[in-house]
């Protein structure tokens, strides 16, 4: 999808949502969360030609693994930040702020290991 | 009785010198210091030619160790070690660009995505890998810098033995216990400056840098740097104090070791009969024939020190170059973070390198000034 084709696809969602949200909420929202995930998708082998860029740039650089854990940590958080807005928009930002809060902790739980080495690095110096 | 006295502490001497003189101008000075020779041979880097190695033993020894410490043989000597140093530096460089190049990549579609909520776990995450890279090869150059010590420790201890055996056989008593005090307060000074001063300093620095890198709002870099000035003003401090205090004791015993030498000359001229004066150039002769040896014990001493010193020199210099680059790139793309992280891995390679550089200054020092100088009786 060129970038045409997704600002057409934006404005006609904003505007089917905009007509609807007076007359029937429901399908307005349901309007609004499949606009929201058709361009995501459409998105997505952008992401993967940025992506390869960075893992060649990582594997040249000696930090392939270091590059795909912060590419994990991107993901994640993209993914979170989504739901969490879709969520909001529906009026549940209760959920929302959940699906932010289960993305923190698996970024935190991604991290441990590297803070446990630094730790222990730490930890070898202080012996 | 007073002459009779006079004579045979005059025969005595004779016998001593006269000894150490023949030994010396034949070469074969490593039979009478032959265990201390060995031990001091011992403890030299094997890095050292074989050349310079053997140098105590010929007779000119002085000249082939000169020509160790010769300008372009030292920079022959850094430039080696730069090609052999180089490619790790680089490697390291490398890697925390490409970290750092990332970060940002990572830090502009966070910011992109717009959710402040979980910008900072990722850029926690994003920190926690520029730290673990920066800090992995801290480990490697306080293990280099442990072992230079070590090996500076055990130097300093080969060499007492041969140091204080020659300036007493070549009658400079007080020279010798002088030389002795010195070194063993060198020796004591190397033992423990690892343990007691640059291990806290770096641990301390090392903690401060990863806390303050970590914890958000958290700036400890000014604590670090109030670490850092305290530990080079202590090791400067140090070093003043300890060459000042051997400086001026090593002035008083060479002035006395010189009335003396010159008053038992006196003596041998004046009190014995027809070959006094030829005793007394004689005596001349051996201090200066074993102050050869020393200077040749001297400059093999400063070579190897040279040799031992200048990788970990060249190794801490590349690495610090290698940080304040990155932390230049971090400051100029906007890792704010990263780039304070790497200026506190910067301060501690600093502080290593203080360290190094101050072990070798003052060996090469008091060095200078026990061996290196001449014979007072000469």
């Amino acid at each position: 999808m060129s970038i045409t084709g997704a600002a057409a696809l934006g404005i006609g969602a904003v505007f089917f949502t905009l007509y609807l949200r007076s007359q029937q909420k429901e399908i307005a929202a349901l309007i609004s969360i499949c606009a929201s995930l058709i361009l995501f998708t459409a998105a997505l082998p952008q992401f993967e030609t940025i992506l390869s860029g960075i893992r060649e740039l990582s594997a040249d650089s000696g930090v392939g693994e270091t590059a795909e854990l912060l590419i994990k940590a991107l993901g994640i958080s993209a993914a979170a930040q989504i739901t969490a807005d879709i969520c909001r928009e529906a009026g549940e930002s209760a959920v929302g702020t959940q699906v932010e809060l289960f993305a923190r902790a698996e970024i935190a739980v991604l991290s441990l290991p590297m803070a446990v080495r630094l730790l222990e690095m730490a930890r070898g110096m202080l012996a | 009785v007073k002459r009779a006295l006079l004579c045979a502490f005059a025969g005595a001497v004779m016998i001593v010198l006269f000894c150490g003189s023949a030994c010396a101008e034949e070469g074969i000075a490593a039979e009478l210091y032959g265990e201390e020779l060995e031990q001091f041979s011992a403890v030299l880097p094997d890095e050292l030619p074989p050349e310079l190695r053997g140098a105590l033993r010929a007779p000119d020894g002085v000249e082939t160790a000169a020509d160790a410490l010769d300008f372009s043989a030292v920079w022959a000597r850094i430039a080696a070690e730069i090609r052999d140093a180089w490619p790790s530096a680089a490697a390291l460089m490398l890697r925390l660009m490409g970290l750092l190049m990332i970060s940002a990549l990572f830090g502009g579609c966070g910011k992109a995505l717009g959710g402040s909520s979980l910008t900072p776990a990722c850029e926690l995450c994003s920190t926690l890998c520029t730290a673990l890279a920066a800090a992995e090869p801290l480990g490697a150059m306080l293990n280099s810098c442990r072992g230079y010590l070590e090996t500076m420790t055990e130097l300093v201890n080969g060499v007492t033995p041969i140091a204080c055996a020659l300036c007493a056989a070549s009658g400079q008593l007080n020279t010798a216990a002088v030389s002795r005090a010195a070194l063993m307060l060198l020796y004591t000074l190397y033992q423990n400056l690892y343990t007691v001063l640059l291990l806290p300093a770096v641990r301390i620095e090392f903690c401060f840098g990863i806390i303050g890198s970590i914890g958000a709002g958290v700036r400890l870099d000014a604590l670090s740097r109030g670490v850092r000035r305290v530990f080079t003003w202590l090791l400067a401090m140090l070093g003043l104090v300890l060459t000042f205090t051997i400086g001026v004791q090593n002035v008083i015993a060479k002035s006395t070791d010189s009335f003396t030498m010159r008053t038992v000359k006196f003596a041998l001229g004046s009190f014995i009969p027809l070959v006094g004066g030829a005793l007394s150039d004689a005596l001349g002769t051996a201090a200066g024939s074993l102050s050869l040896i020393r200077t040749a014990c001297g400059a093999v001493c400063m070579a190897a020190v040279l040799i031992l010193a200048v990788p970990l020199i060249v190794q801490l210099v590349l690495n610090r170059t290698v940080l304040a680059l990155c932390r230049g790139a971090a400051e100029m793309i906007g890792c704010e973070r990263e780039g304070r992280l790497i200026g506190e891995m910067h301060g501690v390679v600093g502080t290593l390198l203080a360290a190094a550089a101050m072990v070798s200054l003052l060996f090469l020092l008091i060095l200078a000034l026990l061996i290196g100088m001449r014979s007072t009786g000469g």
